[in-house]
C-alpha cells in the first residue's frame, strides 16, 4: 500500500447525477477520505453498491466495485470478503436497499461479524423513485404513496443491529464532513462488521428530514459522557426515540471476526493448474 | 467431489432437498483444500455471496433446487451481464411450488434456459451418469472461466440418491485441468487500458471475451454492474455501446459452439431406424431398456444429451431417422421442443435491442432489406 494515496484517488471520472445539495456527496466524501486516511487504496479496496440514489455511488469512486441487486449488497461484500481477506470491503446503500428489501440480510450480516465497512445513507425516502415512504420515514410523513403518512414506526437499525449482536453501531450525518469521516474511519478499523448510519438529505423529495433540521437537533455522543463500550448504556441511547444522535453508540472491543473465528485467511484467486494437492485423498474415502 | 478437484474454493448455500447434500460434502472438506462454505440466511443471500466470492477471483459456486432456483433467478441476470463465472447447480425435484420434494423430475429445463427477465446469456450443462457429473462438474468451472459467465449444471433426484460402483480410475485426479480463461495481471494489464487509463473489463474483442483482473491487480480498480455499461464498467445507455455489449456477452456463447465440444453420446445401433434422444439421468435406465427391447427384436439408436445450451445439432440424425422419440422426466417434453425447435426450418428475424422502439419506416427498411437478401440467396 502506498503512503501517497490521496482521497482524490478513490474519484472516478464519472460526474455524479445526484441532485445539487444531495446529502450523498458528504457521505461519499467522507468514505473516500476514511479508505485513504486508513492507508488503503483504489486496488485493494471492493466498494458493493445497492439499488437507489445511493447505489450510484460505486460508479462515481475509483476502486474495485460491484453494484449489485436491489437489497443484496451484503452478501456480495461477504463473499468477496470471504474471497479475500486481503482486501478492504466496503458495503454501501440507502435505507430502502438495507432495512427494507435487504433486512434479512442485514441482521445475518450483523451476526456473522465479516470484517467489513456497512455505510447506509439514510434520507428517510425513496428517492430514486420520486419520493415514496421509506423503512425509516416518520409515521405521519406523508408521501405520494403514503398521503397520510405510513402510520407505521419506522426502523430502528441500531436496536436491529444490537439486538442481533452488533459489534460496531454508529451514526454520523454527511453534512459534519470531520466528524463524519471521523466515525467512518472508526468503522473501517474496527475488526469486524463497522456499522454507520449516515444522515444524508434528500434536498428533493423529503422536506421534513432537512440539514436544517439534523443540525439544530443532533447531539453528539462524544459530548454526552457516554460510554461505547458499555452494551446497556448503547441500549438506552438506542431506544431513546426523543433525540437524534451522531458517535459511536457501541463498540466491542474484543470483537473477533468472522474470518478468525472461522480460519478463513487465505486469498482465494490463487489455485493450482490441476486439482489440488491432496485431492485423491477424496476419492480414498470411498475405499 | 468435482468442484473441490476443480479448484472451487467458496460455497454458499441454503438447506433445500435434494441438494443438502452438496453443502454437507464441501462442509469439512473443502476447508482442507483452502475453502469455506457459508450457510446462508436464504437462496438470495446464497447466490450473492457467491457472485462476490467470485468478483474477489475465487472460484465459487451454490447449489440448490426448485425453489431455491426462483430465488436465485433474482441475481442470475447480474451475473451474466457483470461477465461474472459462477457455478450453480440445480438438483431437480418435482415442482411446481413445493411439488414433491423427495420425487424425481426433470421440470427444470426451461426455467433454466429461459429464466430471468430480459435475454441472458448462459451455458446448461446436465451429466448423465454419477461419473460424468465429476468431469461435467470440473469442465463447468472452466467454461465459467473462459466465457465469464453464469453455468447451470443440473443433476436431479435420482442422480443424487443413487450409489455406483466405479474403479478409483474413473475420478483420476492428475487427468483433472484448469482453465482460468483471460486473467491479466500487473504485466500483461496496460494492454487492456482505456485511452485514460481506466481498465477494460468488458473491452470489445472478437470472440466476445474481455480480460479480467482480480481485486489487487494494480491499475485494475474497475466497476461492474448490472446496469447495462461501456467497456470499462461505467453506466451508459448509448444505443451503439448498448449493441457492442448485447453482442459482446452474446459472441461468447458463439465462441464456445465453435470451440467446444458438444456432442451427445452414443448407445444402441447406430443405423438402426429409430431414434431414442434423452438428456440427463435417463441415460442409464434407457441403456438397460435396449438389451430388453433387443430381445423383443426392436433396435434403436440412442443420443444421450449432457449439454442442454449450448447442445449438438441434431438435425441430422433427426432428419435420417424414420421414428424419433425424445424421453424425459417431465410432462410437457421441454426437451422435445427443443429438439423440434432445431430441426425446423428457419425464419428471418428482425430484432432491434438498443433500447428505442421501432419506428415504421426503419420496419419498412428492414423488411425490404431481408426480403431481397432472400431474393439473392
Amino acid at each position: 500500500m502506498s503512503s501517497d494515496i490521496r482521497f482524490t484517488d478513490f474519484k472516478s471520472d464519472k460526474q455524479p447525477t445526484w441532485c445539487p445539495g444531495c446529502g450523498d456527496f458528504g457521505t461519499m466524501n467522507g468514505m473516500m477520505k476514511a479508505l485513504a486516511e486508513t492507508g488503503n487504496d483504489p486496488d485493494n479496496t471492493f466498494v458493493v453498491a445497492g439499488i437507489g440514489c445511493s447505489g450510484k455511488i460505486g460508479t462515481y469512486m475509483h476502486s474495485y466495485a460491484l453494484h449489485g441487486v436491489h437489497g443484496r449488497a451484503l452478501p456480495v461484500g461477504t463473499g468477496v470478503k470471504m474471497a479475500r481477506p486481503d482486501i478492504e470491503v466496503m458495503v454501501a446503500g440507502g435505507d430502502g436497499d438495507g432495512y427494507s428489501i435487504g433486512a434479512g440480510h442485514f441482521v445475518h450480516a450483523v451476526r456473522r461479524n465479516v470484517d467489513m465497512t456497512y455505510v447506509v445513507m439514510d434520507n428517510r425516502i425513496y428517492g430514486l423513485t420520486k419520493g415514496q415512504a421509506s423503512p425509516t420515514s416518520r409515521e405521519d410523513f406523508e408521501t405520494s404513496t403514503s398521503p397520510d403518512g405510513p402510520k407505521q414506526p419506522p426502523v430502528n437499525p441500531h436496536a436491529l443491529a444490537l439486538a442481533s449482536g452488533a459489534t460496531f453501531i454508529a451514526q454520523s450525518f454527511s453534512s459534519d464532513a470531520l466528524r463524519h469521516q471521523e466515525i467512518i474511519q472508526k468503522a473501517v478499523e474496527h475488526d469486524g462488521f463497522g456499522f454507520v448510519n449516515v444522515y444524508s438529505p434528500c434536498v428533493t423529495f423529503n422536506d421534513v428530514d432537512t440539514y436544517d433540521y439534523f443540525r439544530d437537533s443532533l447531539v453528539d455522543l462524544k459530548e454526552e459522557d457516554h460510554d461505547p463500550t458499555d452494551r446497556e448504556a448503547a441500549k438506552d441511547v438506542i431506544l431513546d426515540s426523543d433525540k437524534e444522535y451522531q458517535g459511536i453508540f457501541y463498540q466491542n472491543e474484543d470483537s473477533v471476526p468472522y474470518h478468525e473465528q472461522h480460519g478463513v485467511d487465505e486469498d482465494m484467486s490463487v489455485i493450482p493448474d490441476g486439482a489440488p494437492e491432496g485431492a485423491t485423498d477424496l476419492v480414498r474415502e470411498f475405499y | 467431489m468435482g468442484a473441490i478437484a476443480a479448484g472451487c474454493r467458496f460455497y454458499a448455500g441454503y438447506p433445500i432437498t435434494p441438494a443438502t447434500d452438496v453443502m454437507t460434502y464441501l462442509t469439512g472438506r473443502i476447508e482442507r483444500y483452502g475453502g469455506h462454505v457459508v450457510q446462508a440466511e436464504d437462496e438470495l443471500s446464497a447466490i450473492n455471496m457467491a457472485l462476490g466470492a467470485a468478483r474477489g477471483g475465487a472460484r465459487s459456486m451454490t447449489a440448490t433446487s426448485g425453489p431455491g432456483i426462483d430465488l436465485m433467478t433474482e441475481t442470475f441476470g447480474l451475473i451474466a451481464t457483470s461477465e461474472t463465472p459462477l457455478v450453480i447447480c440445480n438438483v431437480m425435484r418435482s415442482g411446481p411450488s413445493t411439488g414433491m420434494p423427495t420425487k424425481q423430475e426433470q421440470g427444470d429445463l426451461n426455467h433454466m434456459l429461459y429464466g430471468g427477465h430480459g435475454e441472458i446469456p448462459r451455458f446448461v450443462l446436465a451429466p448423465t451418469t454419477i461419473d460424468e457429473c465429476f468431469w461435467k462438474t470440473v469442465e463447468a468451472f472452466n467454461l465459467a472461466e473462459k466465457y465469464q459467465i453464469p453455468v447451470y449444471l443440473t443433476a436431479d433426484l435420482s442422480m443424487a440418491v443413487t450409489e455406483e460402483t466405479f474403479s478409483p480410475d474413473a475420478f483420476d485426479m492428475d487427468d483433472v485441468e484448469v482453465d482460468r480463461g483471460f486473467v491479466v495481471d500487473e504485466s500483461s494489464i496496460d494492454d487492456h487500458l482505456s485511452e485514460s487509463g481506466g481498465f477494460q473489463p468488458h473491452e470489445i474483442t472478437d470472440d466476445g471475451i474481455s480480460p479480467r483482473a482480480f481485486p489487487g491487480t494494480a491499475d485494475g480498480a474497475h466497476m461492474s454492474t448490472g446496469l447495462e455499461h461501456d467497456e470499462q464498467g461505467r453506466r451508459t445507455e448509448d444505443t451503439a455501446m448498448r449493441v457492442s455489449q448485447v453482442d459482446k456477452r452474446n459472441q461468447k456463447v458463439d465462441t464456445a459452439r465453435e470451440r467446444e465440444d458438444w456432442s451427445p453420446r452414443e448407445f444402441g445401433d447406430a443405423d438402426a431406424e429409430s431414434l431414442v434422444i434423452t438428456w440427463g439421468s435417463n441415460e442409464g435406465a434407457l441403456v438397460e431398456a435396449l438389451d430388453l427391447l433387443a430381445d423383443d427384436g426392436v433396435d434403436v439408436r440412442v443420443l444421450s444429451v449432457p449439454y442442454i445450451f449450448p447442445r449438438p445439432d441434431l438435425t441430422e440424425d433427426v432428419e435420417a431417422a424414420e421414428n424419433v422419440i425424445v424421453v424425459e422426466c417431465n410432462e410437457t417434453g421441454q426437451f422435445a421442443d427443443l429438439v423440434e425447435h432445431d430441426v425446423l426450418e428457419r425464419v428471418d428475424r428482425v430484432n432491434k435491442y438498443t433500447g428505442v422502439r421501432f419506428k415504421a419506416d426503419e420496419l419498412a427498411d428492414e423488411i425490404k432489406a431481408t426480403l431481397t437478401e432472400e431474393v439473392e440467396a
